[in-house]
Order: C-alpha cells, then sequence, then structure tokens
C-alpha cells in the first residue's frame, strides 16, 4: 500500500513539477553510407547502449548519411528525422527534456551544425539547449579526412573498396570543407564533446594481390577512415599520434579547454587512453568498430560504470605472425565476406575472411606486388607518415613499435 | 521573463518538489525496511558504490567477442556528477565569450587554408595544393598553387609537374558543378612567385566571375601529370560573392561589468549575421578574450553589441587599452550552402580600461542554472533507482 501511495504521489507531483513528457533521451546520429543507427544485415552492430531499469529512452532517426552537410538531414526543423529537429526537440530549453548525444563519424559535423544553428536562431528560433548535458563522439570525421580528398581522383576505384563508392557528403569531408567552410561549428557546443577512436586499420585486399588500407593515406594516427586530428577534436589539421595534446588528465581537466583542440572537445580519458586503447582491457578499434564501444560507454554512464559490447573489426580473422625476420611481415590480407560499408566485417566471433594468403611481404617493400607490403606497414606511399621508416634496418623493430600487427589482426 | 520573476515562479513547485520527495522517501523506506526482515536501511544509492576497484565485486570475463568498457573506480551515477562539476567549473565563462589562448589556432589563424600533404604515387611522391586564404572576400584575389616533391637523402626536392587541367567546379548553391577552366603557370607573374621553381600557380577573383555570383563556396580540380603518371587533385575554398556588411565605427564601454564593443555597420542584405572577434592587450599580441554572437539584422545602419565578457578579462588580470583584432563573421542563411562571409581586418583599440574595472562574477544565465537543474535531476533519479 505504501509503495502504490508513493508511486501515485510521486507521479502526480512530477506532473506539476516538469512539463508534460519531459524525459531523457539518447539521441544516436549515425554517419556516411547509414540510413539509420544500424544498417548491417544482421542488425548486430552498433548496439545501442541498454537503458533497461533506468530513465533514459533511446532514439534514433533515419535520415541519409551520404547527404551534403546542409540539408534537411541536418538542419530541417520540422522532418522528425532531421537532427536539428531531434535536437530541439529532445534537448531544448522549455521541452523539460535532458538528452546525451552519441555522435558518429559524419554524424558529429551534423550535430554541431544543427547545435550552431538552434544556439543562433538560423533557420528557426533560437534556443540554449538547457537539456543538452554532454556528448560522446565516436571516429568523429567533424575535422575531415584526407581520404576524401583522395576519393575524387584516380584513386576513387581503390577507395570504394574501402568506403563504398563516392557520395555527395564527401565534398564535405574535406580537411578544408569541415575546418573552414564549417569552422562556425566547432566552437559553440557548450558542453564537454568526449571523444573516442581507436587505431586498427581498415584494409581490403584487391585482386588477390595486395591490399589496400585506409591509414596509408591518412596523415598521422588514425581509425583507417579518419585521421586522429579530427577524431580527437584537435582545432588543425596537423597529423597526429596522440589522441591526447598533454595527458590524459589534462584533457579531462575541464577548467579550461583543452591546448590545440576546439573548446569543450576532449578525449574521453575516463574510458580511453592516449594511444587509443581501452583502459579496461587495452583493446583497440577501427572506424566502424568504435561506436559500439561508444555505445558501451554511455550505458556504463547510465547504469553501473561498465558495460559490454562486441568488439567489431573490419579485418581477417586471422591475426598475423610478430614479424621475426625481414622477409615475414604483414601478409596481404583477404576478405570475401562483403556486406557492410561496401565490404564485410569480420566480427571477432565469426569467421570473416575466407583465407590469409601466404604471400610474403617485407615490410620494407614497395606496394602493389606479392612481395609487397601494400599497408600500414610497409613504405607507404607518401614516404613522410607511413608506419615504417622506410631508411629503417630494423623493420621488425618497426613492426612491433607501430602495432602493425593489428592491421590483420 | 526576468530570472527574478522566473525564480519567483518556480519558487512553489520547488517547495511542493520537496515535499513531495520527503514523502517519497518516507513511504520506500518503509518499504525497504519491511521487506529486507532485518530492519536494516539500505545505503543511499549515491553512496552505495564506493570508489576504489578493490572494493567492486569481481566480474565475470566478457562472453567470447565481447569487451568491457569500465571507468576504474567508478561508482553508478559517477560519470553525470562528474559531467555536473564539469560543467559548473567550464561554465564560469559563457560558450561566446571565453579566454583566447596563444594555441588557439582556428580563432587566432582563422584564415589559413587548411592543406596537407597527399600522396601523389607510392615512389614517395607528395603533392601540395595550396592556397592564399580560406575565404577569400568580395573583391580579393585568390590564389592557389600546387607542388610536387620527393626526399631524397632526408631532404625535400622539388619535382616538375604539369597541370594538364584545371576548372573551378561550384560545390553549392543551386548550379554546382563545372564553372570555367584556369591555367596554372610557372612564369613569376600573376601571383606565381618565382619563374621555374616548379611550383604552378593560379589567381582570379572569384567576386567578378558572374558563373559564381550565386554561390559561396567551390573547389578548383586540377588534373596533375607527373612523370607520365596522372592524378587529380582539389581545393577547397569559400568566398563572397559580394559585400554584405560594412564596418562604419567602432565604440567601447564597460557595461554590466563585460567590455562592449558596438560595432556600426552598414547592412547591406537583412539577415542572421555572426560576428567573431579577438581581443588583446595593448601589444596587440597577448590574447586575452574571444566573442562570437550573432544578431538578426535589418538592412541600413545597424549596431551590433559585441560583448567581451568581464570575468574573462578580470581574470587575465591584463589593464587596457585593449586591441580589438580578427572581425570578422557571416551571413547566415536558412539554406547556409549561401552563408557569406565577410570581414573587417583593421584593429581597433579600446579606452584604457583596468582589468578590475570588469567584473569578476561568474556567468549567470538561465541556460546555465536550467542546465545545472536538468542534470541535479537525473541524477537523482539515477540515485533512486538504486544500484
Amino acid at each position: 500500500m505504501r509503495v502504490a501511495l508513493a508511486l501515485v504521489f510521486a507521479l502526480s507531483v512530477t506532473a506539476v513539477a516538469a512539463p508534460a513528457e519531459a524525459a531523457n533521451y539518447i539521441l544516436h546520429f549515425q554517419g556516411r553510407s547509414q540510413s539509420g543507427w544500424k544498417t548491417d544485415s544482421l542488425g548486430a552492430r552498433m548496439t545501442l547502449a541498454n537503458t533497461s531499469g533506468t530513465t533514459w529512452i533511446n532514439k534514433t532517426f533515419a535520415f541519409n548519411g551520404n547527404a551534403r552537410i546542409v540539408s534537411t538531414e541536418t538542419d530541417s526543423t520540422t522532418n522528425t528525422n532531421s537532427v536539428n529537429y531531434a535536437i530541439r526537440t529532445f534537448c531544448g530549453t522549455g521541452t523539460g527534456n535532458t538528452c546525451i548525444i552519441h555522435a558518429y563519424s559524419t554524424g558529429c559535423a551534423r550535430a554541431k551544425k544543427a547545435i550552431d544553428n538552434i544556439r543562433n536562431g538560423v533557420g528557426g528560433t533560437a534556443n540554449t539547449l538547457s537539456g543538452l548535458l554532454y556528448i560522446e563522439g565516436s571516429g568523429c570525421a567533424d575535422g575531415g579526412t584526407d581520404l576524401a580528398e583522395l576519393a575524387t581522383g584516380k584513386w576513387t576505384g581503390w577507395l570504394a573498396k574501402l568506403l563504398g563508392q563516392q557520395e555527395a557528403v564527401d565534398k564535405d569531408l574535406t580537411r578544408s570543407s569541415m575546418r573552414t567552410t564549417f569552422s562556425y561549428i566547432h566552437d559553440q557546443v557548450g558542453v564537454n564533446f568526449w571523444r573516442v577512436d581507436g587505431y586498427l586499420d581498415v584494409c581490403k585486399k584487391l585482386m588477390g594481390l595486395f591490399k589496400i588500407c585506409g591509414g596509408s593515406y591518412i596523415a598521422g594516427t588514425d581509425d583507417g577512415v579518419v585521421p586522429w586530428a579530427s577524431s580527437g577534436g584537435f582545432d588543425t589539421q596537423t597529423s597526429r599520434t596522440s589522441l591526447c595534446t598533454v595527458s590524459a588528465a589534462d584533457e579531462k581537466d575541464t577548467s579550461k579547454n583543452v591546448s590545440s583542440k576546439y573548446p569543450k572537445h576532449r578525449t574521453d580519458t575516463y574510458y580511453v587512453n592516449c594511444n587509443g586503447t581501452s583502459i579496461a582491457d587495452g583493446a583497440s578499434w577501427d572506424h566502424f568498430g568504435v561506436p559500439d564501444m561508444a555505445e558501451a560507454i554511455l550505458e556504463a554512464d547510465i547504469r553501473d560504470g561498465s558495460a559490454l559490447y562486441a568488439h567489431w573489426t573490419w579485418s581477417d580473422a586471422s591475426g598475423e605472425a610478430v614479424c621475426t625476420s625481414s622477409t615475414n611481415c604483414d601478409n596481404a590480407f583477404f576478405n570475401t565476406n562483403n556486406n557492410d560499408f561496401g565490404t564485410k566485417y569480420a566480427d571477432g566471433y565469426s569467421t570473416g575472411a575466407a583465407n590469409v594468403d601466404a604471400f610474403t611481404s617485407q615490410t620494407f617493400g614497395t606496394t602493389g606486388s606479392t612481395t609487397s607490403c601494400a599497408g600500414r606497414c610497409g613504405t607507404n606511399p607518401g614516404g613522410s607518415y607511413c608506419s615504417c621508416a622506410a631508411s629503417s634496418a630494423t623493420k621488425c623493430s618497426d613492426y612491433s613499435a607501430q602495432q602493425c600487427a593489428y592491421v590483420n589482426q | 521573463m526576468t530570472a527574478a520573476a522566473r525564480r519567483r515562479s518556480l519558487a512553489p513547485a520547488l517547495v511542493i518538489v520537496v515535499i513531495a520527495g520527503a514523502v517519497v522517501v518516507w513511504l520506500l523506506r518503509g518499504r525497504d525496511q519491511r521487506d529486507d526482515g532485518r530492519g536494516s536501511p539500505p545505503a543511499p544509492a549515491s553512496v552505495a558504490a564506493p570508489s576504489g576497484p578493490a572494493a567492486a565485486p569481481p566480474r565475470a570475463p566478457p562472453p567470447p567477442g565481447m569487451r568491457q568498457v569500465e571507468a576504474p573506480g567508478a561508482p553508478p551515477v559517477a560519470r553525470l556528477k562528474r559531467e555536473l562539476e564539469d560543467y559548473k567549473k567550464s561554465s564560469i565563462y559563457p560558450h561566446w565569450s571565453y579566454p583566447l589562448t596563444p594555441d588557439m589556432s582556428f580563432l587566432l589563424r582563422w584564415n589559413d587554408a587548411v592543406t596537407g600533404d597527399l600522396p601523389f604515387d607510392e615512389a614517395g611522391t607528395m603533392v601540395r595544393f595550396d592556397g592564399s586564404a580560406g575565404r577569400v572576400f568580395a573583391g580579393e584575389p585568390y590564389t592557389a598553387w600546387i607542388e610536387a616533391w620527393r626526399t631524397e637523402g632526408g631532404k625535400k626536392r622539388s619535382v616538375p609537374l604539369r597541370v594538364t587541367r584545371a576548372v573551378v567546379e561550384v560545390t553549392s548553391g543551386p548550379a554546382s558543378g563545372e564553372a570555367f577552366e584556369l591555367t596554372f603557370k610557372d612564369d613569376g607573374a600573376s601571383g606565381d612567385v618565382q619563374a621555374g621553381d616548379f611550383i604552378q600557380t593560379t589567381r582570379f577573383v572569384p567576386s567578378e566571375r558572374d558563373e559564381l555570383s550565386r554561390t559561396t563556396q567551390a573547389r578548383i580540380v586540377a588534373y596533375v601529370e607527373l612523370a607520365g603518371d596522372a592524378r587529380m587533385f582539389v581545393r577547397d575554398f569559400v568566398f563572397a560573392p559580394r559585400p554584405v556588411l560594412e564596418v562604419v565605427a567602432l565604440r567601447d564601454e564597460v557595461r554590466d561589468g563585460s567590455l562592449v564593443v558596438h560595432v556600426d555597420c552598414d547592412v547591406l542584405e537583412a539577415g542572421v549575421y555572426t560576428f567573431y572577434a579577438n581581443l588583446f592587450a595593448s601589444d596587440g599580441t597577448t590574447p586575452i578574450a574571444t566573442t562570437k554572437l550573432s544578431f538578426p539584422l535589418a538592412a541600413g545602419r545597424r549596431t551590433a553589441d559585441l560583448v567581451f565578457f568581464g570575468k574573462v578579462i578580470q581574470d587575465a588580470a591584463i589593464d587596457g587599452p585593449y586591441v580589438v583584432k580578427d572581425l570578422h563573421g557571416l551571413k547566415r542563411e536558412a539554406d547556409d550552402e549561401l552563408d557569406v562571409w565577410w570581414n573587417h581586418p583593421r584593429s581597433y583599440q579600446t579606452a584604457a580600461y583596468r582589468a578590475d574595472q570588469l567584473s569578476d562574477a561568474e556567468w549567470d544565465d538561465p541556460e546555465r542554472t536550467e542546465k545545472i537543474s536538468n542534470f541535479e535531476r537525473v541524477i537523482r533519479e539515477l540515485e533512486q533507482r538504486g544500484p
């Protein structure tokens, strides 16, 4: 009886104290090549945070992740699947709601664009978004990626194997566009924009001979698609080999902005080390695996400080042996199961690859032949930002230091 | 509604909530005492899980294929409590005016072209496609250049290249696509610094081109041939096809504890205008504060009040006169593919205020108090859920 009384009383008071239907929401904004939060055929990727037993409600939105950043997908105040509409509705001042946003990849730029428009009264009434508590960003492409600049060139065909066909949003994902055309979106989120990313590469073998890895075309460390200069929230495109400017503790120091990062952009060093690994177990992620981990972070945040997630990688199910001589490093990659982002994931416990070819590839070899690496750990196409030093005589040391084993993990 | 009026209107509701909370806690407390049969009240959720890995119960290993995230030593609701404290600390300044520090490249070198080196081939040849600015304002020329090199013996060696075709491609507005062709030269003229240095250059004035009159974003697409191989490279740029706002005069005063710079301007097109400006010490180089504010402005002579938040200046402890620089912004379009940037390249010196003439008060705005209230409500709800 006391319980019933308590519930009735609490419900009645809630109705008085807060606007109708006020609630707590986690908003999920997907990235490029996605029309919803999870699009793989099995529906297993990008599992939403478990909110059961809490007052939180997951909200996903059906918008075309390939659309230009300036589009109704981002900016509409009437389209209920627009990012702008979602943030106004579920985070807006006067709604009584609170929200946490998880933005993934291109979704980070859409969220920031919408927030800036809403705050400044562009395309609709200005709103201060007092319900927005914080943002978790995974693999954020809001600083652009080198791949978008190559995706328009002769290598389009190669990159399509990695990323799918060229899409309209690619024009917005160049580093120049994200940091100049859209420079105004980065500085007024008003709450912590925590960022997570890993260092696993995204690779694909072509024509049975050699493989390409997105990271080989990206300056600095990356998740195979997006450079850490972007996903770490840095305010220039300068290549980065750490997700932190100074230290993990510095990223947490909210008494000031993190130096060399956009305001309130911080690596989430409560969960992730500056080297792109999990504090809990040392795991890392590629671009397509990191959103699941970020969902687990949100679940841990609203529940008990801990959560499980499926560790997806776009790679071979078999790991390559650690380099022991100059001739056995980094065998070519092979994955025939392709149905997501133009290829298919190995999910870590199902078989993702038909086989690993026996080609040996020297880490110092040139690319494009059966005796070459053609990947992250060879003499890279540019020579200035490869993992292994071209002039080094100790390729095995390079291999180990640059964590090349993860390329084929 | 003023903040005071808002507080007054909320007061009865707050009283109800407090009383209700006490009643609910009393009712539920009785239930717990009865159900556990031991008469010992449960620990409140807020202190139920003491921090420290040693106190945490052992966890089962994750199932195959699964990984675990964990904030070591964090009890439930710790993250949200921390976010609340973070927000309280970081919102002592408003998000639209905060300390400007020397590392803030995006504010201090706001119009630098964003450029990176790109691979041309797998033999180590690199290409850089650079530009004179990130944004090209009405009437200004835009210079772009492209060069290639290899690194040999640790030294950069320029490599000759040929631009076989170059075209300006419109990337926004109603007429996207190729607009007109360009010529790149290495002749020491028309923006090219030195003839024969293998750096190919082009220059043009975007606002003088009819093809660009209905857009604000474009890119140069250059087809480059080098040692018999060909690649395509792009150079994005933003430009103003026409002037939309002209600054006429600046004035300043200390108002409500903050430094207010009144920007008198001729607004040539009605719309929402975003203003950026940076504040420096009297030496013109020591950064102090930045501001970003937006105003709906009708066409004609208008004044926009740029506010540098008082506590930012007070905390910097630097006396004036102050120098206002980097005044620029954009006219925002509902369809903001067509945002138009403007700038005012001259600097302005304020009166010689002392830093202690500015207020030391923290930002006190309904946005802040409501957000803190929202945090507190969410935390309360999660704690009531219990461990």
